[in-house]
């Protein structure tokens, strides 16, 4: 974190924050892991990697996520099928549902947040090709430190 | 990802367990050179 973001006179919180968001996986076309990858963009989050966002100061930017899974399931309007193929339209084999921990600067919304940094919780399920063999390898890939 | 609302607050916040930094190589000793024993004149 850069301490020339933070603003005179503002608190600065130990913790996280957990939010629920959607990403995109896709099964590469040769025998590697699974990739996910952002909902907006073709970011890629991998394994025991931290997230690192554009500025939440401006505009829209920043990494997004819901308040909670009724949030998220809102914005959708309870169907990830829809999801699932406007996945499909960006090449990707369908969507994962799951939650992070935020932190850095973030802007609170109504119904969510955008944050500076982020790195994911858990995966609560997929939709799409191969759904359960995308949730069980993102799993196992993405907590494997965390369960040892 | 859209439909969030609304933003209302700004915060920052500095999570409890910073990643750990890297593993530092400590290098090892190098054994003393070996000083070549002088041939006999």
């Amino acid at each position: 974190m850069n301490f020339l973001d933070f603003r005179a006179g503002e608190t600065i919180e130990v913790g996280t924050q957990t939010a629920y968001r959607f990403w995109r996986y896709v099964f590469p076309p040769y025998d590697a892991p699974v990739r996910l990858l952002s909902w907006v963009s073709d970011k890629r989050w991998r394994p025991l990697q931290v997230v690192e966002g554009t500025t939440p100061d401006e505009g829209e930017q920043g990494i997004h996520g819901y308040r909670t899974m009724d949030d998220l399931m809102w914005s959708i309007r309870d169907d990830p099928g829809r999801l699932v193929i406007r996945s499909q339209i960006s090449g990707c084999d369908g969507v994962v549902l799951g939650s992070i921990a935020m932190w850095g600067i973030i802007w609170e919304h109504a119904r969510g947040y955008r944050a500076q940094f982020a790195r994911p919780l858990s995966f609560i399920s997929g939709y799409g090709k191969r759904n359960a063999e995308a949730l069980a390898e993102l799993r196992a890939s993405f907590f494997r430190e965390a369960a040892r | 990802m859209a439909e969030i609302g609304k933003p209302e607050k700004r915060r920052v916040l500095v999570p409890e367990e910073t990643p750990a930094p890297a593993p530092q190589v400590v290098p090892q000793p190098k054994s003393p050179a070996k000083v070549p024993e002088r041939e006999p004149a």
